[in-house]
């Protein structure tokens, strides 16, 4: 879970030496391009997938700031050795919805604490989705993919399944180190089950990269959270 | 300095471990967070929830969902118009009647009507998930089947029917008549009419009503499934027996449609319909949208109560006129997604053995 980026490898390839302790490891022209380059993936990404979305329904309606679905969602595992604790807690809302595409709002905060590692991580982060989005592949006329998929991955709920793929890109608000604030970027990919009365089931497999390490002492801490629960 | 540090860090210490502490036992206490509801709302009323009649007002539109698979009258297939691609049917005036009432609800907003040409598979998600606001198409709501769970349903707009049976062939009929002719001591008549069907080849829309019906009550027949009704009677290899279908299309379609000349209802011997269950169409919305719900009882109340309701299946059913014209004067404009093709060839294939 530590990528640490090498000052020896980045020096090779005609680049000034950088530190990564103790200092800001990026200048601020640097930092500027890279947020700046960051943003305008992020932004291509979400427009593609909106595009894609749109595509799948025509004559949407473009909900702003929805809120629902709601979510939070919190972990807790304390050990019974010293100092070996964890928390999570993640808080998100929808802020926007356009038919099958769909933006979502979350507030994430780790606590990890250990002999090794301390940190405390709060990041928000921004997740447009495309939901349904197997449904593109309504071919060929005789056994569509997607009705093949959704079978083999849903079974009987097929028809009550929403799949969806989406990114993430948002910010680490405060941090181990003294790289913060930073970028925080990523992927999901998961389904929800809507079960009625404005309650659905969701499970959620999600990629991040975060700007800064948990020791403090770098960047580009990469972790996978799976996420189940319901959403309001 | 030193010192200090050195006192400082158990004392933090101490105090992380009691906020875990009590943030472990305040996790412990959400199931009764019904209480902490209660004490807010003594502070401040937690607002409702939001109706799906908000966000109509709200957009002006009515997203109303028909079948891809026509069941004349009340949906007939989508024709292409000098306006574009139009869509008309009992169930589409009905829809208009809604628009007009969601529009007075409004507070005299203009309500614009929009048919949206999808799967009835697609019915839960479409609704659940905000895209729809109501789903008509002659769909009966007292089929117990899974896709018909945590839909909600208005009150009936057509009377009583049920499922009947038509066959291409006189001497299935009267094998299904000399089936029912057949004293049998113990069974009753719904397992007589049952069982008069065992041996034959039936064909049903896959995922409607009769589907649902057929493949939990009758065990003896060959189940054949087909994406709709035109396909079934188009049929050849094997030829079809009898088709289930609700009553109300199936003898529409026996007087309009041509390519049914050689086909007949099944009937009782004392000339009633063949009927296997009771159905009652209704309009499909969501479970959460309560608004919508009353709207929808109180104008099938009041068109009923007017005779507005009985005029229009008349004009519908009995009267003599072509449905494309009537699509082209007073059809609305049809939404149709690339993933839906109303003009796809319709196939059969054999049901699951269960």
């Amino acid at each position: 879970m530590h990528y640490e980026r090498s000052p020896r490898l980045l020096e090779d390839m005609g680049r000034p030496k950088v530190p990564t302790v103790g200092a800001s490891p990026l200048t601020a022209p640097t930092c500027r391009l890279t947020i700046c380059r960051w943003l305008i993936q992020w932004f291509l990404l979400t427009m593609l997938s909106m595009s894609m979305a749109s595509q799948s329904f025509a004559q949407e309606r473009l909900e702003i700031l929805p809120i629902r679905p709601f979510n939070v969602d919190i972990a807790l595992r304390q050990a019974f050795t010293p100092n070996d604790r964890e928390i999570a807690l993640q808080a998100g809302f929808t802020a926007l919805t356009y038919g099958n595409f769909e933006i979502g709002a979350t507030y994430q905060y780790f606590s990890l604490s250990s002999n090794e590692v301390q940190a405390d991580v709060h990041s928000v982060y921004a997740n447009p989705r495309w939901n349904n989005f197997l449904d593109i592949l309504d071919f060929p006329t005789g056994t569509p993919i997607n009705r093949l998929l959704r079978h083999v991955l849903f079974g009987p709920l097929e028809d009550r399944a929403v799949p969806f793929v989406g990114v993430i890109g948002g910010a680490v608000v405060a941090g181990p180190g003294s790289r913060a604030p930073t970028y925080l970027y990523g992927a999901d990919v998961g389904v929800r089950f809507p079960v009625g009365h404005s309650i659905a089931l969701e499970f959620t497999l999600g990629y991040f990269v975060y700007g800064l390490n948990f020791s403090g002492q770098g960047n580009d801490e990469r972790q996978l959270l799976f996420t189940t629960g319901f959403f309001f | 300095m030193t010192d200090r540090n050195a006192m400082s860090r158990p004392r933090s210490r101490t105090a992380q471990r009691f906020g875990f502490l009590a943030l472990l036992i305040l996790t412990g206490w959400l199931q009764g967070c019904g209480l902490l509801i209660d004490a807010a709302e003594l502070v401040v009323p937690v607002p409702a929830l939001s109706d799906g009649v908000d966000v109509v007002c709200r957009h002006r539109q009515l997203q109303v969902g028909i079948s891809v698979e026509p069941y004349p009258p009340f949906v007939f297939p989508v024709v292409q118009s000098p306006q574009g691609l139009s869509v008309t049917g009992l169930d589409l005036e009905l829809v208009q009647h809604l628009g007009a009432a969601v529009s007075t609800y409004c507070g005299g907003t203009p309500i614009v009507v929009v048919p949206h040409v999808v799967h009835f598979r697609d019915l839960f998600r479409l609704l659940t998930e905000g895209q729809l606001d109501l789903f008509v198409s002659s769909v009966a709501y007292n089929v117990p089947h899974m896709k018909s769970a945590g839909l909600a349903y208005s009150a009936p707009y057509y009377p009583a029917s049920g499922l009947s049976a038509i066959a291409r062939r006189s001497d299935v009929v009267e094998h299904v008549r000399a089936a029912l002719s057949r004293p049998a001591a113990d069974a009753g008549v719904l397992e007589r009419r049952r069982k008069a069907l065992d041996g034959l080849i039936v064909a049903v829309q896959e995922g409607r009503s009769a589907h649902f019906y057929a493949a939990a009550n009758l065990k003896g027949a060959r189940l054949l499934l087909c994406d709709s009704l035109t396909g079934a009677w188009q049929q050849q290899d094997p030829e079809v027996d009898v088709i289930l279908g609700k009553e109300p299309v199936l003898n529409f379609l026996l007087t309009r449609e041509d390519q049914l000349k050689d086909w007949r209802p099944v009937m009782l011997e004392d000339g009633s319909p063949f009927l296997l269950n009771r159905e009652f169409f209704t309009v499909v919305m969501s479970e959460r949208s309560f608004r919508l719900h009353w709207l929808v009882n109180d104008l099938l109340f009041e068109l009923e109560e007017s005779g507005r309701l009985a005029a229009m299946q008349r004009r519908w059913f009995e009267q003599d006129y072509r449905f494309a014209e009537r699509a082209a004067s007073e059809g609305l404009p049809a939404v149709i997604p690339p993933s839906v093709n109303p003009t796809a060839p319709s196939r059969c294939h054999w049901a699951q053995p269960q």
